[in-house]
């Protein structure tokens, strides 16, 4: 239990968890009352976006170097640890937003990759760049299903059933937490 | 504190030199930093010598597991590192302080070696007690329940240095560890390297070439990726004339090999 506890500090989740379901209601008010359904949408996705951007902040040590000469097994912890992440964001915000909770279910799933990828590629204090970078087209632009590349490109925000859309989330999902299980943060 | 022994420990060792390289080259960055370096270690205190940018730094990173070899041969404590071993073994036997190292602020003294060892794999019946053997060894115990960010340079230092302790290493490797100690604190820890030596395979890079004169029982000269120089102290010392820069004997050995270096390359 104790070195659970100290890895979890050393990650400052008892700092960042509290801040991040903060975040998703804060987000998730803002539509509070409106009954446009893709608002919920929208800002359903912005809550998993801006939850998981808060919370990868601790998808990596505070010193890398001597994170990688650790004997511990890290791709397994690596995948557990942002695992639970996205399922505590994205538990909340289907219980808080009025969304269709499949939608936010992906979003997770999306999100928490992106936040994975930019934790491996810019460090754990960049993870939240790219889940900000791609929710924020989604607020701009419509959700036209056609051309494909704007339904990949706005994902998030797509309806519950749209193919390419789970396709992009399951991609982004998957690729991302492998890249960081597998090469950790820089 | 008496405790259990590992069937591993009373192994015999399978390996002749705890550092074996041949000419092994490691990348900084686009720069090969180590380039053709040859180099074989035992049990015992190794002093790593040389200017800014000789490849010290990179040299220890490689010998951390930190940096893969680019070319060459590198064995450490028997296990070539060069194919794909299984490094989470390697790593268990390894004592790592880096140049700079960072931590997570709120966490006591006793708590950051503990989560060290806790990432090193220390059986955890033994975790208390190794966390707090390695704060006695650098004189931290009684600071223990403070915390990291309370602490002065000096003592952040000997935190480092504690942490690299706690697995009991066959191979330590610490990357400039005197800056800042006082002197006092120093010749503790020029003890306190001499007593590991005993037993592990240690390798200090240092600018001050006084602590190696002190502590090493071998010295590692490198100059531009190499290593031009590899011999005990009193060699050293035997290489200098009065002519030589410097104001200690060591010191002016140390100019003279280094000036013998650079005029050879220009040649």
């Amino acid at each position: 239990m104790r070195p659970l506890v100290l890895y979890l500090r050393s990650r400052q989740v008892p700092l960042a968890l509290p801040g991040s379901l903060l975040a998703v209601v804060a987000v998730v008010m803002t539509s509070a009352g409106a009954l446009n359904p893709q608002r919920q949408v929208i800002t359903a996705c912005l809550a998993v976006a801006a939850g998981l951007a808060v919370l990868g902040q601790g998808f990596g040590g505070v010193d890398p170097e001597l994170d990688r000469t650790a004997a511990v097994r890290w791709p397994p912890l690596r995948m557990v640890h942002a695992g639970v992440a996205a399922v505590l964001v994205g538990g909340v915000t289907v219980m808080v937003s009025t969304a269709p909770a499949g939608v936010v279910l992906r979003a997770a799933l999306g999100f928490v990759g992106l936040a994975a990828l930019a934790a491996a590629l810019f460090g754990r204090q960049l993870a939240w760049t790219l889940p900000v970078a791609w929710a924020l087209p989604g607020v701009v632009m419509p959700p036209m299903s056609e051309p494909l590349v704007v339904a990949v490109l706005t994902w998030p925000v797509q309806p519950q059933d749209s193919t390419p859309a789970l396709l992009a989330a399951v991609v982004l999902g998957v690729g991302g937490l492998a890249v960081h299980a597998v090469r950790g943060t820089p | 504190m008496a405790r259990a022994v590992d069937p591993a420990e009373l192994a015999p060792t399978q390996h002749a030199w705890e550092v074996d390289a041949g000419a092994v080259r490691v990348r900084a960055g686009r720069r090969m930093a180590v380039d053709g370096l040859d180099l074989r270690l035992g049990t015992g205190v190794h002093g790593l010598l040389g200017p800014n940018g000789a490849g010290k730094t990179t040299l220890i990173r490689a010998l951390a597991t930190v940096l893969r070899p680019a070319g060459g041969t590198l064995e450490l404590l028997g296990v070539d590192v060069g194919g794909r071993p299984d490094l989470r073994a390697l790593r268990r036997r390894i004592g790592y302080l880096p140049q700079d190292f960072g931590f997570y602020k709120r966490f006591t003294v006793r708590e950051f070696v503990e989560h060290m060892a806790w990432l090193k794999e220390v059986d955890r019946r033994r975790v208390p007690g190794a966390v707090q053997e390695a704060l006695e060894r650098v004189g931290l115990a009684d600071r223990a329940g403070d915390t990291m960010r309370t602490l002065s340079g000096g003592m952040l230092r000997r935190a480092g240095i504690a942490q690299a302790l706690v697995n009991d290493p066959d191979l330590l490797l610490l990357d400039e560890p005197t800056v800042g100690l006082d002197p006092a604190q120093r010749l503790d820890f020029r003890k306190l390297l001499r007593d590991i030596g005993d037993q592990s395979c240690v390798v200090v890079s240092t600018h001050l070439i006084e602590d190696v004169a002190a502590a090493c029982n071998r010295v590692v000269l490198m100059h531009t990726g190499k290593a031009v120089f590899q011999g005990a102290p009193q060699d050293l010392v035997d290489a200098g004339a009065d002519s030589d820069l410097g104001d200690t004997p060591i010191e002016r050995g140390y100019s003279a090999l280094l000036a013998q270096h650079r005029e050879g390359a220009r040649r």
